[in-house]
């Protein structure tokens, strides 16, 4: 990429970060900083580097939007709160939504609408094709009845990319529409799920004969199945990324530590580690080339998702491991949290198992279970 | 040297490559130079050499080559590998070609080169000393004398110049041979890879050639070469192993059903899908690396360890999808494991290169 652009984000950040310290005070963990900072972000143009200019990005590619992201993380900077509006959500709007449906897009950039994805449901969770929301035509409505679960950023969520099943005698994946939803909508309710780390982090939302304009149909009806592809291969490429990321927390984790009196089982433990992380990042990284050279994610996705996930979580083991006693009495709680979160990992965007049925059917061909 | 070819020119390379060593050879090649001392098929040899220019990929082309990067000899290796190639593309056209290049010796290199590059002579390099019997370099009246013994010495029994490292001058210097010199002898080993020879080299006041100056810089740096050629070789073979696994998980029937319906079996080839897309990437990343920079320690030590654990991974894993026909002489699973395995602890085990980066990321005090 050019380095004009970077060099154009520091300038920013330069001037930007000292006055928003100066005003917001440091505290990340406060929703209010954070919407805050997207807010200074979105006003400097930098919140989705990746959208197209005229909906409020710069059209870079992956590897780019990566770059900037670190140089944002170098300041000290959070992470966005409307992540998944800015990363899977608006690109889907952009991709599939009408001019009216186009205008929720500035709203992502502002965090004046957070969004969330409805997906998951009790009864289809790696089976996601088999939901079982419903949503009824009736008049200019939809009327909506069932339960989503695992609805990353639920509470905080003004908005819901809500899949539903609108056609119940249709082949599975072809009876799925997606649906734009206020989730200030009467017939709405969404709880928090605590999760083993103690924190709630997803919720569960119910729909109690909710109605939802016909007109926030997103893309064909009946055909949510290939929207929603759309969504979730912006995910995929984001693994990429995390990948790539990985790689760096481990290289940091070492350094930082590099100086303990670790045995040598314990140094050959920590090697191992950098070495399958940077052997992930570096798949991670031919994979951005591809998708920068415009060429379509392909197998590497899951590889990159299976291999990142797993090592992710056995590196939570390895610092848990490292603290001893300490990290489960009480000493070091960010490394016992750590270690409970990492086992949503293998879970979350896919299961292992999944991933490996979905490498062995569709790349590697074998019969369909 | 930085690729200068496309993308385009790449995949003709490699097709062209993987089209030659199909008609010339198959798995019954293969074995015939197996049971072989050195082998070495000199005539498929000087087609690949000639034809497709292989043998001079790395030769600059003021002596004869085709002045090409490691990102063409990665593509190379990774062929090489799926196919079994013996006899001596490692040996000559990567590790002894590699040494003289690294030497900086000018007429050395215009007397040894084009033959190499054509594929008319063949040279190894000799750089594991036997315990107790170090190689010793002495200069008498201007003229060098090497006694001593080295092992595992890659593609030797093939090889009519040896390219000898030994101790000179305070440090280390770059020597050669004759195969067939008065004083040289070459005993083959049995390695654990037939596909592969590699052999023991005794000197007994042999009269040598001093090749350039001071190699201290040279042997680490063609180390380094011959630690990616390893893992490069290792990423072709190892996919190689998950085709044929593959392709007998879609034939092979058990309990009424090919065996690649049942999830045990879609898992292990999952698994094995992941860690040859992972060795075919960090071995190309590596070869970039090592285009563009003298030197890439960390990523070939990375690639090395990774690929000699993924390689054998994938090749045990072939022995264990194929079952009972997967543990017999004819089929030629084995042939893999023995390949990936033995390339596995040349130029560095997995642990020694994971002992190095330790040391790289300040571990180690």
């Amino acid at each position: 990429m050019s380095t004009d652009v970077l060099d154009e984000l520091r300038t920013f950040l330069d001037e930007a970060v000292p006055r928003f310290r100066a005003e917001h005070g440091s505290d990340d963990t406060s929703w209010d900083t954070r919407v805050a900072w997207q807010r200074v972000m979105a006003a400097g143009g930098w919140a989705a580097p990746g959208w197209a200019p005229e909906h409020g990005g710069r059209g870079l590619p992956a590897h780019d939007v990566l770059a900037v992201e670190d140089v944002v993380a170098s300041y000290g900077m959070p992470a966005l709160p409307g992540m998944l509006g800015l990363k899977n959500v608006g690109p889907t709007l952009a991709r599939w939504g009408n001019d009216e449906q186009k205008k929720s897009l500035p709203r992502i950039l502002s965090a004046d609408e957070v969004w969330c994805q409805g997906f998951s449901e009790p009864g289809a969770g790696s089976d996601l094709a088999g939901l079982r929301t419903r949503a009824v035509r009736d008049g200019n409505e939809f009327v909506v009845n069932g339960q989503k679960i695992w609805t990353s950023s639920g509470m905080r969520a003004t908005h819901m990319e809500l899949l539903v099943r609108t056609d119940p005698a249709a082949p599975k994946h072809r009876g799925i529409s997606a649906l734009l939803v206020d989730l200030s909508t009467p017939g709405i309710e969404v709880r928090p799920i605590r999760q083993i780390n103690g924190q709630a982090e997803f919720a569960e939302v119910f729909f109690t004969d909710a109605r939802v304009p016909a007109a926030n149909l997103l893309g064909p009806e009946n055909d949510g199945w290939t929207v929603t592809m759309t969504t979730l291969g912006h995910e995929r490429s984001g693994v990429a990324i995390f990948a790539t990321r990985f790689e760096r927390e481990v290289r940091e984790f070492i350094a930082a530590n590099r100086s303990r009196d670790f045995s040598p089982v314990q140094r050959d433990t920590l090697v191992r580690h950098f070495i399958e992380a940077r052997v992930v990042a570096l798949l991670g990284e031919a994979s951005l080339s591809r998708l920068a050279a415009g060429e379509q994610p392909g197998a590497e996705q899951s590889v990159i998702k299976l291999v990142w996930s797993e090592a992710a979580q056995r590196l939570s083991g390895t610092r848990l491991d490292l603290a001893g006693i300490e990290g489960v009495a009480g000493d070091q709680q960010d490394v016992a949290g750590g270690y409970l979160s990492a086992r949503a990992q293998t879970i979350a965007a896919g299961t292992s198992p999944i991933v490996k049925n979905v490498l062995a059917e569709r790349v590697l061909g074998l019969p369909r279970g | 040297m930085t690729t200068t070819t496309t993308a385009a020119e790449r995949e003709d390379l490699r097709a062209a490559i993987r089209a030659f060593l199909a008609d010339h050879l198959d798995e019954a090649t293969v074995r015939e130079l197996a049971e072989t001392g050195d082998g070495f098929a000199r005539q498929m040899w000087a087609q690949f050499a000639g034809d497709l220019g292989v043998a001079g990929v790395l030769v600059p082309e003021e002596f004869g080559g085709q002045g090409l990067s490691t990102v063409e000899l990665g593509i190379v290796l990774q062929e090489s590998g799926r196919a079994l190639l013996g006899a001596p593309f490692l040996g000559s056209a990567v590790l002894a070609t590699a040494a003289l290049l690294r030497a900086g010796d000018e007429p050395a290199a215009k007397k040894l080169l084009p033959a190499l590059a054509e594929g008319s002579a063949v040279a190894a390099l000799a750089v594991d000393d036997d315990p107790g019997t170090a190689v010793v370099a002495t200069a008498t009246g201007g003229a060098w004398r090497l006694s001593g013994r080295k092992r595992h010495v890659v593609d030797l029994p093939a090889a009519d110049t040896v390219l000898v490292v030994a101790a000179a001058d305070g440090g280390t210097g770059l020597f050669a041979v004759r195969a067939d010199g008065q004083g040289v002898h070459v005993e083959p080993s049995p390695s654990l890879d037939l596909t592969r020879k590699v052999g023991q080299l005794r000197l007994q006041d042999a009269v040598a050639e001093r090749i350039g100056g001071d190699f201290t810089a040279g042997l680490a740096a063609v180390s380094e070469l011959g630690a990616f050629a390893c893992a490069a070789e290792q990423a072709g073979a190892a996919a190689r192993c998950l085709e044929i696994e593959v392709d007998y998980a879609k034939t092979r029937e058990q309990f009424g059903r090919v065996i690649g319906f049942f999830q045990a079996i879609k898992h292990r080839l999952a698994e094995h899908l992941a860690l040859v897309e992972q060795m075919r990437a960090a071995v190309e990343a590596a070869a970039v690396e090592l285009a563009e920079n003298s030197s890439a320690a960390e990523t070939v030590s990375v690639v090395k360890a990774y690929c000699g654990e993924a390689g054998s991974s994938v090749a045990e894993g072939l022995i264990d999808t194929l079952g009972g026909i997967g543990f017999t002489w004819e089929h030629v699973a084995h042939l893999y494991l023995r390949r990936v395995k033995t390339l596995a602890y040349l130029f560095g085990s997995p642990a020694e290169h994971r002992e190095r980066l330790a040391d790289q990321l300040g571990m180690l005090g």
